[in-house]
């Protein structure tokens, strides 16, 4: 798999509102828009909650291909949803697919759920396309820092998430140079059937676990040498404060949410 | 022979790994003083790892004692103190990055002091700029040529401002041009006044160090001037070490004469190299 091809923690760079929003506002946004798509209940609500999220994709200037790749591999998915829901449900009929009747209400409810899937992917992925992996996982550290008094070992998990994210491209090449080198030898990934492929990706996957641990343990002996002692005493260098851009994001992302589970609510739609 | 106190001293240090039963260091003691350039060569498993993992206190001596600044590392209240003061360099540079920028890994050491943001921005500054880097602060590591990435693994350890830098084969994994470039730092950095042990089984940059020492399966089989050492035939053969391109050069040449002459440029070339 090429670089350019990974979507997890990618990141489209940028000035626009989104861009320069303090993370955590941003993650806490998410958080509340997931929840106003299950509270909005009606098509209208849904409608204006996706008006809000395409305008500030807009906003952000990301172009729609980037938005058509990090959307593809759900697609299945959001598919699956509407078709399960098609024939469910009853009501007037609407056409036919051969001798397959389509309802009215089985169309409805269907397209309501696959749009309410799809916005919901779409919020997470705004949210990583317009903010670095870096402060995102900062931002995790420091909402989750009050748990600490709870001995919860919140630095300690951002760091996590941290280490994951930088090592997938990491990983992702030596499992890329691994199947070059099999293949060098002979060896076929991509013929016969599912068992046989399965077998196949074994000796891609024992030396990418034995690379994997030896990495591990050097990474820890980096760490240790660097006098790493977990999160306590440690300080930061991005510090994060909040200014007028994130009270002008705060009060738009609460008119979209909170004008779309209104309207969603009452519209009857 | 040393004006200084040792800012590193082993005295008959011994150490073995779990379910080996050779011993990876055999009864060393050494002394390094603060400002030396102290090159350590060895063949492949003579123990040179093993040494400089002790230096930092990231391994115990199982007899004897390592002291770093005149702390013993088997005290646990003296690691983050030795720890401050030994910066460690790895082989490899892409499991030393621990962070998801080049500024923030610059940084990770920094934070872990417990420094204020503003002085670790602008060590961070100064070290990005002081190695190259200055423009690559917000670059994901991935992105980084092999280079890069070593001089943000040594940034990293220099923003620190340690007294004594350790590189365990840093080079290595690089290609001629940024070995090069590589090198030139560290010069920088010893002739700044830190001190610097480089380790390494390439024997064209153990030349270039004022003092070396050569391990043997575990034990300190020559210490003292590089000239000394390559001038010394039977040593390099008990050290399994290969001269340096120059040595096997001056050796060629001196006995040019007793051989009837190379007749191309290729046939000199491919003498020279036997």
């Amino acid at each position: 798999m090429h670089l350019d091809e990974l979507i997890i923690g990618q990141y489209f760079p940028g000035n626009s509102l989104l861009h320069r929003a303090d993370p955590r506002l941003k993650i806490t946004a998410v958080f509340i828009y997931v929840a106003g798509l299950f509270l909005a209940g009606g098509f209208a609500g849904l409608l204006i909650m996706a008006a809000g999220l395409l305008l500030a994709l807009a906003q952000a200037r990301v172009p729609p291909r980037w938005l058509y790749r990090s959307v593809r591999p759900v697609a299945a998915l959001l598919l699956l949803t509407f078709l399960f829901q098609l024939f469910l449900h009853g009501g007037p009929v609407l056409g036919r697919i051969g001798p397959v009747p389509i309802y009215r209400d089985g169309a409805r409810e269907g397209g309501y759920l696959a749009l309410r899937l799809l916005l919901l992917v779409l919020a997470g992925i705004v949210l990583s396309l317009t903010t670095p992996p870096v402060a995102l996982t900062d931002a995790f550290g420091k909402m989750m820092a009050p748990l600490a008094k709870l001995k919860v070992p919140a630095y300690e998990l951002a760091l996590m998430m941290t280490i994951a994210l930088r090592f997938i491209p990491t990983l992702l090449m030596e499992a890329d140079r691994i199947i070059k080198a099999q293949a060098a030898r002979g060896a076929s990934l991509a013929s016969g059937g599912p068992a046989r492929r399965a077998r196949a990706l074994l000796p891609v996957l024992i030396p990418l676990f034995i690379l994997s641990f030896k990495d591990a343990d050097e990474l820890a002996m980096a760490m240790e040498s660097r006098c790493w002692r977990g999160g306590k005493g440690r300080t930061s260098r991005r510090r994060l404060r909040l200014g007028p851009v994130d009270a002008m994001f705060a009060l738009l992302a609460a008119v979209v949410v909170a004008g779309g589970v209104a309207i969603g609510r009452t519209s009857g739609f | 022979m040393m004006s200084q106190p040792p800012i590193i001293s082993l005295k008959s240090v011994t150490f073995g790994y779990p379910d080996v039963r050779s011993l990876a260091l055999d009864g060393v003691s050494l002394e390094v003083a603060a400002g030396e350039f102290v090159a350590v060569a060895g063949a492949n498993g003579s123990g040179k790892s093993t040494l400089a993992r002790l230096f930092n206190g990231l391994l115990l001596p199982g007899a004897g004692n390592v002291l770093i600044d005149g702390k013993n590392t088997r005290d646990r209240e003296n690691l983050n103190h030795i720890r401050e003061t030994v910066a460690m360099v790895f082989q490899n540079p892409e499991s030393q990055i621990v962070a998801a920028t080049v500024g923030d890994d610059i940084a990770f050491g920094l934070e872990n002091l417990g420094l204020p943001a503003e002085q670790i921005g602008l060590r961070v500054q100064e070290a990005g700029c002081r190695f190259g880097l200055a423009g690559l602060l917000d670059r994901e590591p991935h992105w980084l040529s092999g280079g890069q990435k070593q001089r943000t693994v040594l940034a990293g350890a220099v923003a620190m401002e340690p007294r004594v830098l350790v590189l365990d084969e840093p080079a290595s994994m690089l290609d001629p041009c940024s070995r090069k470039e590589f090198m030139a730092l560290v010069r920088d950095l010893w002739q700044d006044g830190t001190t610097v042990v480089y380790l390494s089984h390439d024997m064209d940059e153990v030349a270039r160090a004022p003092r070396m020492i050569a391990l043997s399966e575990g034990k300190v089989s020559f210490d003292g001037d590089p000239h000394d050492f390559f001038s010394r035939e039977g040593l390099m053969a008990e050290t399994n070490l290969r001269p340096p391109l120059a040595v096997r050069l001056s050796r060629f040449l001196a006995s040019a004469g007793s051989k009837p002459p190379a007749l191309t440029l290729a046939e000199l070339v491919k003498r020279a190299c036997a």
